[in-house]
């Protein structure tokens, strides 16, 4: 939920609190309890764009092509916006992303 | 709030087949029974929206077990009487009996009728006791059927409310029962709209603070076997569409459809 700080934008039960405190924020972006917020990154390894036709015409064993290339690197996304990129490595038996590149949270 | 298509009927479709026909059929049907003459017929069909008070001309409806109503003003019984005992006026003052003769004449001209068209148009056969009323449409309604005998005003009236003959507008006038969510007939215009499949290698669940101190080099593991397929979904992630492996096709990833 967006909570704004000008006048009048805010919820009724958020005008009461506004008016004891003088318009203090009770949080910021540093706040230690933020950084309890759990949140999930989707690793997307690419698209492709089927028509209906063509996505009812599926069948197992259909090989599709992705709009990526096989060394592209793996976005990963937090709430639908790019936050990173990496590289698909092995650990053990399992998956992993190696992070390339870092970018701003939109 | 959704409205289904079958939940109502424009009013204009009881002046249609086959509405009209099945009326007809049954006042045929009664008439022939009960009047050696046999000419009684259907005058004339009037759809009233609210009550139907202003179509009465006898003291009131009678109301049958199947919720039909007939109104047969006094000087038309004397007449529906002459036409089904085939006897002449004579000019005597009816006596007590003939009165209750009568009354009992009318009760059942009017309950044969009623079950003759409840069978017609497959009505349901009772739906309360039968009643005199001012308006058995109840305020919502109904058609009101004009009998005559083509010789000078019209015999009696019936009224059927809407309620008990919407079943019947319904099964074999109303639109058919389209199951829901069935895309089968927009097929051919939606079979070239795009829709994009995202490949998702999967998730990582992780802290705020986690994700602050990311830095380049680091690397998440996923708890996801090496091999395994993961989800294509459609709909900006809403819907999983299936699983897939990874593959490579000249150059480019491509995925492979798993059962």
């Amino acid at each position: 939920m967006k909570i704004s700080t000008q006048t009048g934008d805010a919820p009724p039960e958020l005008e009461k609190t506004r008016a004891g405190a003088a318009g203090r924020r009770i949080l910021t972006p540093h706040s230690p309890i933020l950084k309890d917020v759990r949140v999930e990154l989707d690793a997307k390894l690419g698209l492709a764009s089927l028509s209906v036709q063509e996505l009812l015409a599926l069948n197992v064993g259909t090989v599709v092509k992705l709009d990526a290339r096989l060394n592209d690197l793996v976005e990963l996304r937090l709430n639908n916006s790019a936050v990173a990129r990496g590289e698909i490595v092995a650990i053990d038996d399992n998956f992993g992303i190696r992070i390339v590149e870092i970018g701003e949270i939109k | 709030m959704t409205y289904h298509a079958r939940d109502w009927l424009p009013y204009g479709v009881m002046y249609r087949e086959p509405v009209r026909r099945g009326v007809e059929a049954a006042v045929s049907d009664w008439a022939r029974r009960w009047f050696a003459s046999g000419r009684i017929g259907v005058s004339n069909l009037l759809v009233c929206s609210t009550d139907v008070r202003g179509e009465l001309e006898g003291g009131a409806w009678r109301v049958t077990r199947q919720g039909i109503a007939l109104d047969i003003p006094r000087r038309s019984l004397q007449s529906l009487v002459e036409k089904g005992l085939a006897t002449s006026e004579s000019g005597e003052q009816p006596t007590e009996t003939d009165r209750q003769l009568l009354t009992e004449f009318e009760r059942r001209l009017i309950d044969d009728l009623s079950v003759t068209l409840a069978a017609q148009l497959s009505l349901p056969h009772e739906t309360a006791a039968s009643a005199w009323g001012r308006d058995p449409f109840g305020g919502k309604g109904g058609l009101v059927v004009r009998l005559s005998d083509g010789n000078g005003p019209d015999l009696a009236a019936l009224a059927i409310p809407f309620e008990i003959l919407l079943p019947f507008c319904r099964a074999s006038l109303g639109p058919s029962d389209s199951p829901k969510g069935d895309l089968e007939g927009l097929l051919h215009a939606l079979a070239s709209i795009p829709v994009m499949i995202e490949a998702t290698l999967g998730h990582f669940d992780l802290g705020l603070s986690e994700l602050q101190e990311l830095a380049v080099g680091d690397v998440l593991l996923m708890n996801r076997p090496l091999g395994d397929a993961f989800d294509l979904t459609i709909a900006g992630g809403q819907r999983v569409l299936g699983r897939a492996e990874m593959q490579s096709a000249n150059g480019s990833l491509a995925f492979v459809l798993q059962a």
